[in-house]
């Protein structure tokens, strides 16, 4: 505290402080002198914040109907001559609601300004510049400001249910992991789908190859968990091509621009924002216990024709004991998030300095995330004409992880928590822990791995832009920006040798780095300028060039006598594997032009054109043109609109179209490259280098093309206190960046060509009313979303294709005329019954197949109708899909003098999940466990059972529509609950504001979906395997406290 | 400070509005074909990347073609077979009860990996012959690509028929539909092939030791000349073998067969070469033999999944050695020092010094072995000359060997035939070779419904599917007959 008392004093020395005060005097005598000569009454004041109670500055003070009015000063006062009380004074300032005070008395007055949650007035952050949200003439949706202070660890999330137009899915509940945004709907079958991010005027394409080096079998952290929300100013997200197009060849998934935190002039705040958290898993799976299991075990024995494993005594004995291994492996975790910053700045020099620390325990044992971050914004105006400013962002963030996916031939951590069975203990008798489940399923104990395993990832990032701005005349600004992003990933995974992973081979160590460097160059001239009053000029023209390049290596050995040295010295272990080292790079080069013209703030124009080239395509199309337009009419300026001025505040029609790419897929794809093949020579254990070619060049590979039209509407009822903003869209995407199938005897499985259509049509509403002000203030935000998508066409004749992963088919077909996320099987029909001819009946297997088993739909046959035969070729059908029929938030935020609250609800409607971990669960062959209820399987005396009988002879099911489960919910996303000390009270302590407050995340989801999370991405970017759950990190709930205070 | 700025800005301007970035790829760290195929050392990774088709799977998902996906794809349907508590993959399960579609992947895969190795073929036979230097090497290297074409396109032919028969590389995406050559001009190319490739050496040793040699390509031609039961070509070919100062024959031990300490012996012709490495994969992207632990069972944490057949297991005589090196029931487990026991599973891949790590199996498998040379003699004499002593000592030799007394005398042809197919059974259990040998002798559907989990067998399985993922892509395929 007395240190920053002592930081605060010394602010008052800084020589700025000087500079700044003549100025403010300078302009007052200008003032004075401008109406000195009249008689006059003066009315003295001052403006401040509503909410924090601070002074705010460059407020705009004028009178309503005569000449002169006045600028706030650094303490927010201001002073104004009048000849005559009473005289109404219209106070506005960016960021704030306007309003008009009636003064009779010449007596001091406090005037608040509220912030203007509607943000009408406010600015938005476009493409290489800002524009007055007004003046939009594109869909450009901002993310509320209190919504990003419920963000949580990661930004992302707290754009769900709060931006209409974008689907923000949980691919897990891991700390650190990602979320996919899709907005408005996915173009692209295999290219990337993830919007662009524009982080102080860096744009960033989310890649999560560049935080995974490889190493681990992990879920790739997300890379922009790197980025401290508490850092972030402002989102806003541009959705339609009228706004992306200046972004061109990546602007078809939509931007998302990040401005992080600006000093402002005369303001110095030193905040401090600290909160600490508690968090469980939301839900558990309600498996079989130990008696229920090993019931069931006895069951497919005797079904198999086995004797059972299990005595009655034994059965008995077990009761409902046994491991619950899903509550050993989770636990309650702390969340901890500490940020301070220092803002603030004069007239010609803002600065923001911030750091912060985030510890975020898993609730799975053995994983955490912690980040520490620090930034500085700085930016001064080193003459009239010359401005010059740098942003730095800086993070370190390490991850302790769970195993994921496939490790030396087991399942992952979440499978084997769910798969061991219950009779299994956690410790055998001597202490040790079990090695794994002795039954047929591979199942490792999870405790150990969880306890024992190393899978650790660490991110480096630096990014910076630097930038100068010169104003060559009035209204013509030239700007240039460097800018460099760097990554360093650094992972590290050890197996030890008493685990089941790692037994085999003695344990294994992995360490991998990958080194991803970015640089960017942007260089742009804007001239604004008014004509006759009326015509008001934006233009814009640049050039931007970037280039990037990604290093990777990785080294591993195995066979080590101890678990001491654990990864730390790879030549301590008996045999080296292969290492590997790799590298990566693309480059962009663009030319981009914009002008925005309006006539009287009425009719509204934008054009713009960026022509991108690219290093990633074909020799033959490297360069693409990208152009937009659109148009909006601001009907409420109209002379004949006045009469219903009163009622409607605004009304604002919008109509855009443009053209936007996306080039997101590997690098290289174009070209022949050779892969490395080697062959043992039969002498010793050496091996013979062997090359060929992995995929056929395509020197005419091109960009994917999205076509969109947007039609909008913008309303504002009684002042504003209604706003409504509507809009409807189409769009077609062309070309698509598919990596076509090729018939295998070209000697290549696949080449990416430009095939195939997709379209998405839609409407999104986005409502905002400020039901009650004053004391009590309560305001409502209702956002939904409707998305429709659609395949058009795939290219090469191609009707459909099952997608198929390690030589299995899933359950998701891409067919043409059906969205992306489409499922795929048979259709189930009960089970057969005793009394059933079985013989008679189709079915899958001829001979096995007994009363009791599924029985599923003849559909068709190779003479189209049904063949009495259950195939795969002919008997699969269309099961439902992973798109929502809408999506919606809805949120409302109360005021009650210092009190306020804050409520959230977010929801996706209609759309299917395909639950992988359901139907594995639904097993009842008795090799792993299953789900609570799978006792209720078919018997002769129990006909109407839930499940199908028990049988070891079927150790898998078949894709069907029995897995498919209505992945509808509704979430209580956040809740939170906070306090204002009042200003005399906090004033004392030299605290210019505190609050406490309490916040809740994800308290309560209503579903039918009984696994653990409605919200599913297995397979996080693949658009084709969309609604798909598998092993996902189980969700939490969040309960948190915090307090935030400025000095 | 104004001019300053000024200056500034005019550098950075300038220095911006140049651009300095290039827009050609350079993906240093893969080598793209133009640098390619300049010298021998280059034309010998080319014809390395063949062998490396026929061990290694090629897209990272896969088992490659001898590393279990024929065992997947053909043998897992025959009477040797049964899909193990662990093979949980529908796909699989519905080739071992031949419930198959013409939508099963390994089908798909095994044709894919076929034509992969086809193409690595091509480009090195159409390649090679332009690379300046040392042609004794270069020639050699194209005679070795000829007779692994040779060898890929039998499997294809035997398999599926007619099949598309390309001979040059793919260099576009033009052009790509080929429709399906005559089974006659197949083998006519096979046989060219092989003709060229009988120009190699006699042996080769030391790290040219895993290379093919002119006594392999003509025991390819036996094998072909015996599955067109072009008997007289067999003998002739076969007494080329056996005198061609090739120095084949049997081992004395049949265990030394698959011991790695015997590799690429003096009964191997030519095998697929697998080494310890300690890297192995189970999606067979790694150099070692993963049937190892694919075969092993739970108690040894096998991945239990290809499993002998209970017809398989009760044809053995007691006293056939052969069951002892095919087959384990019990074990001292590396991991526990326990003693393991359990129902017999394939033992062939094993390798002892794998310890605990049974993905580290360094044992070949064996493609051309000189015993099926002296079987197919022995099978060809018969058909030609009826159950005559040259046949009686060809068996014999074969039934010394596995410990069995000598096949009784006098047996009609038919008998005899029949002597040879179960000594085939016995001999090549887990090699691949039964499939072929049920639909060379048309006796698939005869054998497989004498067992309930195989009656599903018709007529059409005598040729597999097309995979209907070709079929959609191409539309120059026909499907073979039944799979429609």
């Amino acid at each position: 505290m007395t240190k920053l008392q002592l930081f605060w004093g010394n602010y008052k020395k800084f020589p700025g402080h000087a500079v700044c005060k003549i100025g403010i005097l300078f302009l007052l005598t200008l003032l004075l002198n401008l109406t000195g000569y009249a008689q006059q009454v003066e009315i003295r004041g001052k403006i401040l914040d509503e909410g924090s109670k601070l002074s705010v500055i460059g407020a705009t003070i004028k009178l309503k109907g005569l000449p002169g009015g006045a600028v706030s000063n650094v303490d927010g006062d201001f002073q104004v001559n009048v000849k005559a009380l009473p005289v109404t004074l219209l106070v506005s300032n960016i960021g704030y609601k306007y309003q008009e005070i009636d003064v009779y008395e010449a007596e001091p007055i406090t005037i608040f300004l509220a912030e203007d949650q509607n943000r009408l007035s406010s600015v938005v952050v476009v493409g290489y510049g800002t524009q007055k949200r007004s003046e939009l003439t594109g869909s450009v949706s901002s993310l509320p400001v209190d919504k990003l202070k419920q963000a949580g660890p990661s930004f992302e999330s707290a754009l769900q249910g709060a931006i209409s137009g974008v689907q923000v899915t949980q691919t897990s509940g891991a700390p650190g992991s990602g979320v996919s945004i899709r907005i408005r709907g996915g173009n692209s079958i295999t290219g990337g789908n993830d919007p662009l991010y524009v982080i102080d005027g860096f744009p960033i394409y989310n890649n999560s190859n560049e935080s995974n080096a490889g190493a681990l079998n992990s879920q790739a952290i997300n890379p922009l968990s790197s980025i401290n929300p508490g850092d972030i100013e402002s989102v806003d997200v541009l959705k339609d091509a009228s706004a992306t197009a200046i972004y061109g060849s990546r602007g078809a998934n939509g931007v998302v621009i990040i401005t992080t935190k600006k000093g402002k002039a005369g303001v110095n705040k030193v905040t401090y924002d600290g909160s600490l958290g508690v968090q469980t898993a939301s839900k558990k799976i309600d498996l079989l216990n130990a008696k229920e299991w090993a019931t069931l075990k006895n069951d497919a024995r005797a079904n198999s024709g086995k004797a059972p494993l299990f005595s009655a005594a034994q059965l008995d004995s077990l009761g409902s004991a046994g491991t619950d291994w899903q509550s050993a492996a989770l636990r309650s975790a702390t969340i901890q998030n500490h940020n301070l910053s220092f803002t603030g700045g004069n007239e010609k020099t803002h600065y923001s300095i911030s750091t912060g620390y985030l510890k975020q325990d898993g609730i799975l044992i053995g994983t955490d995330f912690s980040r520490f971050s620090s930034r500085v914004s700085l930016d001064s105006k080193i003459s009239n004409k010359f401005t010059v400013g740098i942003n730095l962002n800086g993070s370190k963030s390490d991850a302790s992880q769970a195993s994921f996916g496939n490790v030396q031939g087991v399942g992952d951590n979440i499978l084997s928590i769910l798969y061991m069975p219950p009779t299994v203990p956690i410790r055998t008798k001597t202490g040790a822990y079990t090695f794994a489940s002795p039954y047929e399923s591979a199942v490792a104990n999870p405790i150990a791995t969880l306890n024992l395993a190393t899978n650790l990832n660490t991110n480096y990032r630096l990014l910076g832009t630097i930038y100068g701005e010169y104003k060559i005349i009035e209204g013509l600004k030239a700007k240039v920006l460097f800018g460099t992003d760097i990554l360093a990933n650094k992972q590290n995974r050890y197996l030890p040798s008493s685990l089941y992973e790692g037994a085999s081979v003695g344990g294994i160590a992995t360490v991998g780095s990958k080194f991803t460097n970015r640089w960017l160059n942007e260089n742009t001239l804007t001239y604004n300028k008014t004509f006759s009053d009326v015509h008001n000029v934006e233009a814009l023209v640049g050039l931007t060039q970037e280039s990037s390049k990604s290093e990777g290596v990785i080294a591993s050995s195995q066979g080590f006598i101890n678990d001491i040295l654990q990864y730390n010295d790879l030549y301590s272990g008996s045999t080296t594997n292969k290492s590997y080292s790799s590298y990566s790079g693309y480059s962009l080069l663009s030319y981009l032009g914009r002008v925005n013209y309006n006539y009287k703030q009425t009719y509204f124009l934008t054009a713009s054109v960026r022509r991108d080239g690219t290093s990633r395509l074909g020799v033959n199309s490297k360069w693409g043109n990208f152009p937009s337009a659109a148009i909006a009419w601001k009907v409420n300026k109209e002379s004949f609109f006045q009469p219903l001025s009163e009622t409607v505040s605004n009304l604002k029609l919008r109509f855009g179209a443009g053209k936007t790419g996306n080039s997101e897929i590997v690098p290289y794809q174009s070209l022949s490259l050779l892969s490395v093949y080697s062959y043992p020579t039969g002498s010793g254990t050496t091996t013979n280098a062997g090359y060929a070619p992995a995929r056929v060049a395509n020197p005419d590979l091109k960009w994917e093309t999205t076509a969109q039209y947007d039609g909008g509407i913008d309303l504002g009822l009684f002042k504003d206190r209604i706003n409504l903003i509507f809009d409807a869209y189409y769009k077609k995407t062309t070309d698509l960046l598919l990596d076509v199938q090729l018939p295998y005897t070209s000697g290549f499985a696949s080449a990416y060509e430009n095939y195939g259509s997709v379209e998405n049509k839609g409407i999104e509403l986005g409502l905002n009313t400020e039901n009650f002000k004053g004391k009590f203030g309560w305001n409502t935000n209702v956002i939904f979303s409707l998305n429709r998508n659609k395949v058009l066409s795939l290219g090469n004749g191609l009707q459909s294709y099952v997608v198929t992963l390690s030589g299995t088919n899933t359950a998701a077909i891409v067919q043409v005329g059906q969205p992306l996320g489409s499922f795929y099987g048979y259709k189930a029909d009960g089970v057969f019954k005793s009394t059933d001819n079985i013989s008679t009946t189709p079915r899958i297997d001829q001979t096995g197949t007994k009363p009791g088993d599924v029985r599923y739909k003849d559909i068709s046959g190779p003479n189209g109708k049904p063949d009495g035969i259950i195939s795969q070729a002919y008997d699969r059908a269309l099961i439902g899909n992973a798109q929502p029929k809408f999506t919606f938030g809805f949120t409302n935020n109360f005021t009650y003098a210092h009190f306020d609250l804050s409520v959230s609800l977010s929801g996706s409607i209609g759309n299917k999940i395909y639950s992988n971990i359901l139907q594995q669960l639904q097993l009842t062959t008795g090799f792993q466990n299953g789900i609570k209820g799978l006792t209720d399987h078919w018997t002769a005396a129990n006909e109407n059972a839930q499940y199908p009988r028990a049988n070891e002879n079927v150790p898998t099911t078949p894709n069907s529509d029995l897995y498919v489960y209505d992945g509808s919910y509704v979430r209580l996303k956040n809740i939170s609950f906070g306090y204002n000390f009042p200003k005399r009270i906090v004033a004392k302590l030299k605290i210019s504001n505190l609050r406490l407050y309490v916040s809740a995340q994800n308290l309560k989801t209503w579903t039918s979906y009984k696994g653990y999370d409605p919200e599913v991405n297995y397979y996080e970017g693949n658009s084709a395997l969309q609604g798909i759950d598998y092993s996902a990190y189980p969700t939490a709930k969040t309960v948190t406290g915090g307090l935030s205070v400025t000095f | 400070m104004k001019k300053i700025s000024i200056y500034l800005l005019i550098v950075l301007v300038s220095l911006g509005f140049s651009s300095c970035v290039k827009l050609t790829e350079d993906p240093r760290s893969n080598i793209s074909s133009g640098q390619f195929y300049n010298n021998p050392a280059d034309a010998n990774s080319a014809v390395v990347s063949i062998y490396n088709a026929l061990s290694h799977n090629t897209s990272g998902d896969h088992a490659s073609i001898y590393n279990r996906l024929f065992t997947l794809a053909i043998s897992m349907s025959t009477d040797d077979h049964i899909a193990g508590p662990r093979a949980t993959n529908p796909d699989v399960r519905s080739l071992a009860a031949l419930t198959q579609s013409a939508s099963n992947d390994r089908y798909s895969q095994l044709w894919k990996q076929h034509y992969d190795g086809i193409n690595r073929a091509n480009i090195a036979i159409d390649r090679i012959p332009e690379i300046q230097g040392d042609t004794a090497t270069t020639n050699r290297l194209v005679h070795e690509a000829r007779f692994l074409r040779a060898l890929l396109y039998f499997n294809l032919v035997r398999l599926w028929g007619d099949v598309p028969l390309v001979l040059h590389e793919t260099t576009s995406l033009a052009n790509l539909d080929v429709a399906r050559a005559p089974a006659a001009d197949v083998y006519t190319q096979i046989l060219s092939d092989l003709k060229d490739a009988e120009k190699l050496p006699v042996k080769f040793t030391g790290v040219n030791s895993f290379r093919v040699t002119s006594g392999a390509a003509k025991a390819l031609e036996l094998n072909i000349y015996v599955t067109r039961k072009q008997w007289a070509d067999a003998i002739s070919k076969y007494n080329e073998i056996k005198n061609g100062g090739f120095g084949y024959d049997l081992f004395s031990n049949y265990a030394d067969v698959f011991n790695t300490a015997t590799k690429n012996g003096k009964e191997h012709i030519f095998s697929v070469q697998y080494i310890a490495d300690g890297a192995g994969n189970l999606t067979g992207t790694g150099n070692t033999n993963i049937r190892e632990i694919i075969s092993a069972p739970i108690q040894l944490n096998g991945a239990d999944a290809d499993a002998p057949h209970p017809s398989l297991l009760a044809s053995f005589n007691s006293k056939d050695l052969r069951y002892g090196v095919t087959f384990y029931t019990s074990l001292v487990s590396p991991f526990d020092g326990a003693l393991k026991s359990f129902t017999p599973h394939f033992k062939k891949y094993f390798d002892p010094a794998s310890g605990k790590n049974l993905l580290n199996s360094g044992v070949n498998v064996p493609v051309l072995r000189y015993v099926e040379s002296v079987l197919f003699y022995a099978e060809a004499v018969n058909e030609s000359q009826g159950a005559v002593s040259e046949a009686y000592d060809a068996i014999n030799k074969v039934r010394t060997r596995a410990g069995l007394p000598n096949l009784t005398a006098g047996l009609s042809q038919d008998q005899f035939r029949d002597s040879v197919y179960v000594e085939r059974r016995h001999e090549f259990v887990y090699e691949d070779i039964r499939w072929f040998d049920l639909i060379r002798t048309k006796r698939l559907v005869s054998e497989l419904k004498k067992y309930a989990d195989k009656v599903n067998v018709s007529e059409k399985n005598y040729l597999l599917a097309i995979p209907q993922h070709e079929l959609s892509l191409n539309p120059k395929l026909t499907q073979n007959p039944g799979w429609e």
